[in-house]
């Protein structure tokens, strides 16, 4: 048999195998999802995600619901027993400080919290103690940083609360380039006697990934793609491998990559793209002098976010010049004065992460 | 302007939704993520339909983004966490492939990203050559190259021979 016999024969078992989907369907929990899904790092994300929080505890049966004479906030949530609040914080601090005494010092005996594992690790993790040692070893070595929001009441019983508590983080040293924090993650805690019976972890990563986590795959597959086998758990690097020669390499790479005009250059894409976002929104996507002018404000802030992270020393010529550049741009945008020459060399600045800062970015 | 925008939204989510779940099935290997990386593709489409629908060719966008994210380093992660987030008890309405399909298609997600990504699309889509290379955004040759280097790694793997190179071009 030829090959394009069998892939056609495979194509058509494959096209096969999903007719039973309903579009309809799913098309209704996408338009759910858009309206819900945060829009990224933006402060307001946070408290619209604090308002589906309080709501969602507002509904919890018990939790206030009927009475529509008690407001949706603060007086609704269950009352929850300090004691109990201060052990899923202090739990999750520890998490966050990457100290496995303390954060072990938590757990029941027979807790579940596989999924922090597998949050950036292994698919299947057995769920032990030692892998989450491994894995608090792996987060103090890539400069993991975690600020924990409130954690509020969902639900549970008599004998066991659940608890949900927010959080921003930055991790593979992401602070340390200047990107992030990034929010939208959050902690499902079940606490019974005093103890973590269950911690389930959700790691927003759409912005992590596409600003840190990516470009840093990128780097390390150019410049040490032997490397990459050790550090991740397969091909596609979509998990760290957890072991105590892969968390050093983890370590000595990410040192090594927030020193590399890599990592700068990255920052200056996120940079600028989160500048064109902010354009879109306050523009509703016009064209004309509004927009120009506009823009050229929020290019103006996005230099001065730039510059205030010296580039490292093997590119600071080029992004000083750069950087001057797109200030005159700005600068020019603004007075309605925008030169032909000076956008030509704008847009030559691609290779320094910086095309979005462009008079054409937004659109 | 808006409303006939929604509706020209759900015109091409049903006319592309299966086969970008297709897509998505062959790339991840997974019937339970196949829908959610179908799903976070179009996500993506109606976030920015209005620039999306103006395209001449907006199916090829959204197989693009599909393709990216369903071969994509931790965005697939992402998918796979709201994936649990959202539902216990969804039924997973992919069905199975049988073992030659499953082991063909397996076969296919070993190679690298690229390539898997060029035989998803040539194949399974019957995207000719230089639609490959538009979805894709890279050139006809560098599809041509990927399809040549996939299908030869692939045959002996699979115990059958290659052909000349076919380009779907009809």
């Amino acid at each position: 048999m030829s090959f394009d016999t069998r892939a056609d024969r495979e194509a058509s078992a494959a096209r096969a195998s999903v007719r039973g989907v309903n579009p309809v369907l799913r098309l209704v929990d996408l338009k759910q999802e858009a309206k819900t899904r945060r829009r990224a790092g933006a402060a307001l994300a946070a408290a619209v995600f604090a308002a589906i929080v309080a709501v969602s505890v507002w509904l919890v049966p018990g939790g206030g619901a009927h009475d529509r004479s008690v407001g949706p906030a603060e007086s609704a949530i269950p009352t929850v027993d300090p004691a109990v609040l201060g052990v899923a914080t202090e739990f999750l601090n520890a998490i966050g400080s990457s100290d496995a005494a303390q954060g072990t010092s938590y757990l029941a005996d027979g807790a579940d919290f596989s999924s922090l594992i597998k949050a950036v690790g292994p698919r299947s993790p057995e769920g032990t103690t030692a892998e989450l040692r491994r894995l608090l070893s792996f987060q103090k070595a890539v400069g993991y940083k975690q600020l924990l929001h409130a954690c509020i009441a969902t639900g549970g019983s008599a004998t066991e609360v659940h608890l949900r508590c927010p959080f921003d983080f930055g991790y593979l040293r992401s602070d340390e380039m200047g990107i992030g924090p990034f929010s939208g993650s959050h902690f499902e805690l079940a606490v019974r006697d005093g103890k973590v019976v269950r911690a389930f972890e959700y790691l927003e990563i759409s912005e992590f990934s596409q600003h840190v986590w990516e470009p840093f795959g990128f780097w390390l597959s150019a410049t040490h793609p032997n490397d990459v086998a050790a550090m991740y758990i397969d091909e596609s690097m979509t998990g760290a491998r957890l072991t105590d020669d892969s968390i050093a390499l983890w370590e000595q790479r990410t040192q090594e990559y927030v020193a590399s005009s890599s990592a700068y250059t990255t920052r200056a894409n996120a940079i600028c793209g989160e500048a064109t976002l902010r354009a879109r929104d306050a523009s509703g996507g016009m064209n004309g002098p509004y927009y120009t002018m506009q823009w050229g404000a929020i290019l103006n802030e996005a230099v001065t976010t730039l510059r205030s992270l010296p580039p490292p020393a093997s590119a600071r010529t080029q992004y000083e010049a750069a950087y001057g550049l797109i200030e005159q741009l700005a600068d020019s945008m603004v007075a309605g004065q925008t030169s032909v020459d000076l956008l030509h060399q704008v847009e030559e600045l691609s290779e320094l992460g910086l095309q979005k800062c462009s008079l054409f970015g937004p659109r | 302007m808006y409303l006939v925008r929604a509706e020209a939204f759900d015109a091409f989510y049903a006319r592309e939704y299966a086969a970008l779940v297709a897509l998505a099935f062959v790339l991840t290997g997974s019937a339970a993520q196949a829908e959610d990386v179908a799903q976070e593709a179009m996500l993506a489409a109606y976030r920015r339909w209005g620039d999306v629908g103006e395209m001449e060719f907006p199916g090829a966008w959204v197989r693009r983004v599909c393709a990216n994210v369903a071969t994509s380093l931790a965005r697939r992660r992402l998918v796979e966490a709201r994936a649990l987030l959202r539902l216990r008890g969804r039924r997973v309405e992919v069905a199975a492939l049988d073992d030659g399909a499953a082991v063909f298609w397996a076969e296919v997600r070993r190679l690298p990203r690229r390539q898997a990504q060029c035989l998803a699309l040539f194949y399974m889509y019957g995207c000719s050559v230089t639609d490959t290379a538009s979805v894709l955004g890279c050139s006809e040759g560098t599809v041509k190259t990927h399809l040549a280097r996939g299908r030869a790694t692939l045959a002996p793997r699979l115990g059958v021979h290659t052909d000349g190179e076919r380009t779907n071009e009809f």
